[in-house]
């Protein structure tokens, strides 16, 4: 009776749908949406280029703005111009990929555009594939920047402080203990950096794709109103998640650093 | 089961993952290139132009006061010159006329002079006629009184040495 209120949308399958086989390599409908998204940044950039102007119009005003709203909060993390100078190009290009991959989904009628029954686009954020790898780079960066820091062994001794509990131990049974406990959790430290790696690819697919799926749902229920409020959350959620996972690479590229290193 | 076989049943494909990681490093290398480098460079060359700008109106600023102040200086200057030109100028009208009026207190002192050397001269050639007239007019008188005829040379002499009694 009230089968005209509701739409059987399918919920996103876990893993995206392959659209095309280029010889062995699968071309998923996450890879041609970031293609997609690699268009519109091209475009965007050349018309930056074209028209950046010392008095700045609108546009460029608009995009000024976002510029320095990133620098100030890249700035806010690290606490350190060099430092923000030398991280502004990753990190903002994580703000501004994330962002768009979270929110381009919800643009309407373009994860319906289909080939051969294949929806051909698909949020990237949604596909554990590219989370996953932007979380792993991410993370493999930091270590390299640790490691180029520290030294080899210096990073190495951050996790392994055998040599900190035998200095304990010659001063005496209680700085030995604190020492041992030091170590123990220097040993816990390994598994938080991989723990980053799951955090951060996990956080950020699961926030999207949990959203698409119950984008889904919601249309299933009910395919009126109710959906529009769930999508301008998405909005929302798309633009913070994609803020978190830039300032967390930031946080944790700060953190590898050795202290009061002004590199 | 190994970890790739984990990941692979939460939809894990290395290929894609690659796929997809480069893909994000083509964008970053894009936008660091054509879009982050030229925004920084323009908002660096703006705050560089404003606070040229602002450094150019200070410099400005104080090139005006030091050249109002020097103009000040001038007319200052320029007035004291004035003023002393001006006294100069009385100064040497002064003496000017100081020395055009002894001059010409000189000159009339001189010319006096001269006038009093001539009717010096005028009287004594007058004193003479008027003698030699009265002589002989006396003569004449004497003759008439006396009625006698003497001779002419001895009567000069005689009346001369009347005169010079009287």
């Amino acid at each position: 009776m009230f089968d005209f209120l509701t739409i059987d949308a399918t919920t996103p399958s876990l893993q995206p749908p392959v659209v095309f086989w280029v010889g062995e390599f699968p071309v998923t409908s996450s890879f041609l949406m970031i293609v997609l998204v690699t268009a519109l940044l091209v475009v965007f950039s050349v018309i930056i280029r074209r028209t950046l102007k010392m008095v700045p119009g609108k546009f460029q005003s608009s995009v000024e703005m976002l510029y320095e709203g990133m620098e100030t909060l890249i700035n806010q993390i690290t606490r350190n111009k060099d430092v923000t100078d030398k991280i502004f190009p990753l990190i903002a290009s994580l703000f501004v990929f994330v962002g768009i991959s979270n929110i381009i989904g919800l643009v309407p009628g373009i994860t319906s555009i289909s080939w051969d029954g294949v929806g051909i686009f698909r949020s990237p954020t949604s596909d554990f594939n590219t989370t996953f790898a932007l979380a792993t780079a991410m993370v493999l960066l930091v270590q390299w920047v640790s490691i180029k820091d520290w030294g080899l062994f210096g990073y190495l001794g951050k996790f392994v402080q055998i040599k900190e509990v035998w200095q304990g131990f010659k001063k005496g049974i209680g700085e030995g203990s604190i020492a041992f406990i030091n170590f123990l959790i220097g040993l816990l430290d390994i598994v938080s950096e991989i723990a980053k790696i799951v955090s951060l690819s996990m956080r950020l697919f699961g926030n999207i794709y949990a959203g698409e799926i119950l984008a889904a749902i919601i249309l299933g229920g009910l395919a009126y109103a109710l959906p529009a409020v769930w999508m301008s959350m998405n909005i929302f959620v798309g633009i913070i998640q994609a803020l978190v996972f830039g300032s967390l690479v930031a946080a944790y590229y700060t953190l590898a650093k050795r202290p009061g290193d002004n590199e | 089961m190994n970890i790739i076989e984990i990941l692979g049943k939460i939809g894990f494909d290395w290929r894609m993952a690659l796929a997809n990681l480069i893909n994000f490093l083509i964008i970053f290398w894009i936008l660091k290139r054509f879009a982050f480098a030229p925004i920084k460079r323009i908002l660096r060359d703006r705050e560089e132009k404003i606070k040229q700008s602002l450094e150019d109106a200070r410099k400005a600023e104080s090139e005006r006061i030091m050249a109002k102040s020097n103009y000040e200086q001038k007319m200052i200057e320029a007035r004291k010159e004035a003023e002393n030109i001006i006294s100069r100028a009385h100064a040497e009208g002064e003496a000017m006329i100081k020395k055009a009026t002894m001059e010409t207190e000189e000159k009339v002192s001189k010319m006096l002079a001269d006038a009093r050397d001539m009717i010096e001269r005028e009287k004594k050639i007058m004193q003479r006629e008027l003698e030699s007239k009265t002589i002989d007019i006396a003569v004449l008188v004497a003759e008439k009184i006396i009625k006698k005829e003497i001779d002419p040379e001895t009567e000069k002499k005689m009346i001369k040495e009347l005169i010079v009694e009287n």
